[in-house]
Order: C-alpha cells, then structure tokens, then sequence
C-alpha cells in the first residue's frame, strides 16, 4: 500500500487519486495567478478537503481550519512561482506542509516561553498513550508526540520520501528515519483497537 | 513526550537491529545489512514479530483517508485575506498660495479638530483586543458591528473629524478628492471584514484586521485634520 502510494507521489503526490482536477486547474492556476479572484476559489473548492485533510492529520482538528486558510492565503501570495513543474495539487500541498510546520514550530517556542522547560518541545498536550485503553489507531496517530507524528504523516500518510521530510521539515533524513521508526513503534500498538472505524479524537468524519 | 517505551518490548532488548526494523520494513537497508537482519530475523520470534506489525501499521496508514472536508464554509475567511495590501494614497499639504487664503477658516476650526482627534485616538484605544477576550461583540457570535458603546462613539467620532475635515477642504478639492477615496477604500475593506466575522465570529485574524482597518481610517482622518491644522498655523 505504501509503494502505492510513493508510486502515485512520483506523478502526483497527492491528486491521482482524485479524478480531473489537474486539467482544470492549469487554467485557474493562470487566471488566478493575474488576479481573478473567483478562478482561485474554484482551486480552493477542488483542494480544500485536501489540504484539511493534512492539516487535520499533521496539527489537529482544532488548528486544522485556521491552518486551511493560511495555506491558501500564502498560495494565493505565491502563485506566481508556480511553474507547472509539478501538478498545482502537488505544488499547493508542500507549499501547505511548509505553512503547517512554520506554525507547529512557533507553537513549540511560545510553549516553551511559557512552560520555561527546553522539555516542552515535544507535544506537551498530548496524553500519555495507553495501550490497554485500546484507542483507535487514528486517535493514536493524533496523540504521538509533534516531531514523529509530523514525519508519520508526512511519510506513511502521504508519501513523502525521507529526504523530502528531511528538507520541509528542516531535520536530517537520519532524524526523519528516527522519528518514523519511534511514531510505528508507538502505533503498533494500537492496530487493533478500531481498526475499522474511528472513535474519539479522530480528525475525519 | 508522552513516557511511552518506543523500543522493541517483549525481547531482544539491546538489540542492533532492533532500530532499524523500519527500514528494513521499507526496504531502505543496504544489501548486506538486510541480508544480516533477515538471518537475526529467522532465529528471534520477538524481532519478527515486530517487523510484522510495522509492516501492519505501515498498511494501516496508507487506508487513512486523506481528505476531510471542513464542516463550515472556510472560503469568506480566505477570500477577505487575498485583498491587495491597501495603498492610501498619500494626502500632501495644499500649495503655499492655498492655505493663505484658507487659513482664517482653518485656525477657527483648529481646535475642535484637536478635540475630535483626542477623542478618536481614545476611542481607538477602547477597540484594541483585550489580552485574554475578544475586543468587540460581546455575545458569543456577535460580529463587531455598530451596536456596542464603543462602536457608537467611534461612528460619532468619525462623522465629527469628517465634517469638520471636509469642511476646511473645501479651499483644496484635491486633498478632499484623495480623502474620500481613501476613506471609501477604507469602509469596503471593513465590510468585507464584517462579513466575514459575521460568518466566522471567532476568527481572530479577521478581527484584527478589522480594528486595524478602523484605526487607520481614524489615523487617516487625524492626518487630514493635522494637515488642515499646520495649514492654519
């Protein structure tokens, strides 16, 4: 299922599976791109569950709009650069991974400002996971702490290659592999519990 | 961190492998080194048993849906973000054969401007975000709108500096000309922002940008009066 999915990524990391868009946002992304406010909110139409989707998975459902909307206003700004090098969806969805990060990372510092422990870098909100409560895998992944949940997500979830993590997330591919070995060994643990439906904490409806 | 033991638990504890189950899982390992963890592999159960539910978790990631579709409507709070960066246009002083002949009328009005402009710099102060609650409405789901105390005076104030600036410009069509246009500029953005929070009331951007836009037609019009003022002097 993994390779499957880094096959998709190779193309298109993100829209393959969903049928059309690439086509017809060649020309929004153009007339976007002069101005037209109403081409852009068709691309925000086509990705937004999209680009929640990730923001729910990679900072929680609580920051999940707020981030939405950030990514899109900060596409909107850049949509000059976009090149047609790769798909729009591709292009928009690191372009969001990199907004959610520089979020997450300023989130940690005033954390730490406030807590006054270099310790709270972690996820200091997230609860200690105990196996024989048997949550739900996908509560599980909301509650693995900041930096493995990140590389999780952005790896196991969406494709994403180490070096590429290594590159967004400004980590070396030897942390992002860490990261990744530490958030499956967490959730190894939780393959049980729901596996075929979500319960509390769960990002997705 | 959240105190749970990521190492392998139930075995093969100090294990050199057992840190790299993962890339073993994802086929990163190098040709000797996956040869030696499958030998590892072969005679320790509790490292396999591992290496399966990685395997299984990896599975499990890639069935997690990708998209989620927001429960309200996120584009008003987008599309009042992806306005041009307001440029007002710059209001100059009048020609130094303008304010000659104006300047009986403006060195009346003088001082009820500096009034009128005490008055809004405090009432700007009243619409400043709190540290801890939101500036404006008060009820929960209240958009900021002219209803409050606050937002009385402040129209007050406003309709106050606006005549009386309007009425020294009238030696300076120009000016009057750039202040109105700036001013109108000024009230569509805040429109739009009030429109917006009435959709997304807890939208703390938006607010901002709202009590922003407020503070800077009130500037824009202290401006106008100082202008009017020095033209007095």
């Amino acid at each position: 299922m993994l390779l499957s999915r880094s096959a998709q990524r190779e193309g298109d990391p993100t829209h393959q599976r969903t049928a059309g868009p690439a086509t017809e946002d060649l020309g929004d992304v153009a007339l976007a791109s002069k101005g037209d406010g109403q081409a852009f909110e068709r691309l925000y139409r086509r990705h937004v569950a999209r680009i929640r989707g990730l923001a729910c998975r990679m900072a929680g459902v609580a920051a999940a709009d707020e981030l939405t909307q950030d990514a899109f206003v900060r596409a909107w700004e850049k949509i000059r650069t976009f090149r047609g090098e790769s798909q729009f969806g591709t292009w928009l969805h690191r372009l969001a991974v990199n907004v959610i990060l520089e979020d997450r990372r300023g989130v940690a510092r005033r954390r730490v400002v406030q807590d006054g422990v270099s310790a709270g870098v972690e996820n200091a909100s997230v609860q200690p996971v105990d196996a024989a409560f048997s949550i739900d895998f996908e509560a599980a992944v909301d509650r693995l702490p900041d930096g493995a949940r990140h590389v999780f997500v952005l790896h196991d979830v969406e494709g994403y290659k180490h070096h590429e993590i290594a590159a967004l997330a400004g980590i070396t591919v030897g942390t992002s592999k860490g990261q990744l070995h530490r958030a499956r060994m967490i959730l190894r643990k939780h393959l049980t519990a729901g596996a075929a439906g979500r319960a509390a904490g769960g990002c997705l409806p | 961190m959240n105190g749970e033991d990521t190492r392998v638990e139930g075995g093969c504890q100090g294990d050199p492998w057992a840190d790299r189950l993962s890339e073993y899982v994802d086929g990163e390992l190098p040709a000797r080194e996956r040869l030696a963890i499958e030998e590892h592999l072969a005679v320790c159960a509790a490292c396999a048993a591992v290496a399966q539910e990685l395997r299984e978790v990896v599975a499990r990631a890639g069935r997690m849906r990708l998209d989620s579709a927001p429960t309200r409507d996120l584009w008003p709070g987008v599309r009042v973000r992806l306005r041009k960066p307001l440029r007002l246009a710059p209001l100059s002083l009048p020609r130094a054969g303008d304010w000659r002949r104006a300047a009986p009328r403006l060195v009346a009005a003088a001082a009820l401007v500096a009034c009128c402009a005490a008055v809004a710099w405090v009432v700007a102060g009243r619409l400043r975000p709190a540290p801890a609650a939101p500036p404006v409405a008060s009820a929960p789901g209240q958009a900021p709108s002219p209803a409050g105390a606050a937002d009385r005076d402040y129209e007050t104030t406003v309709a106050q500096l606006r005549r009386v600036v309007q009425a020294r410009l009238t030696s300076d069509p120009h000016v009057a000309e750039v202040l109105e246009k700036n001013l109108a500029a000024l009230d569509v953005a805040m429109a739009d922002y009030r429109d917006a929070l009435s959709k997304q009331p807890g939208d703390a951007h938006l607010r901002r940008r709202l009590i922003d836009a407020r503070d800077r037609k009130l500037q824009l019009l202290r401006r106008a009066a100082t202008l009017t003022t020095e033209t007095g002097n």
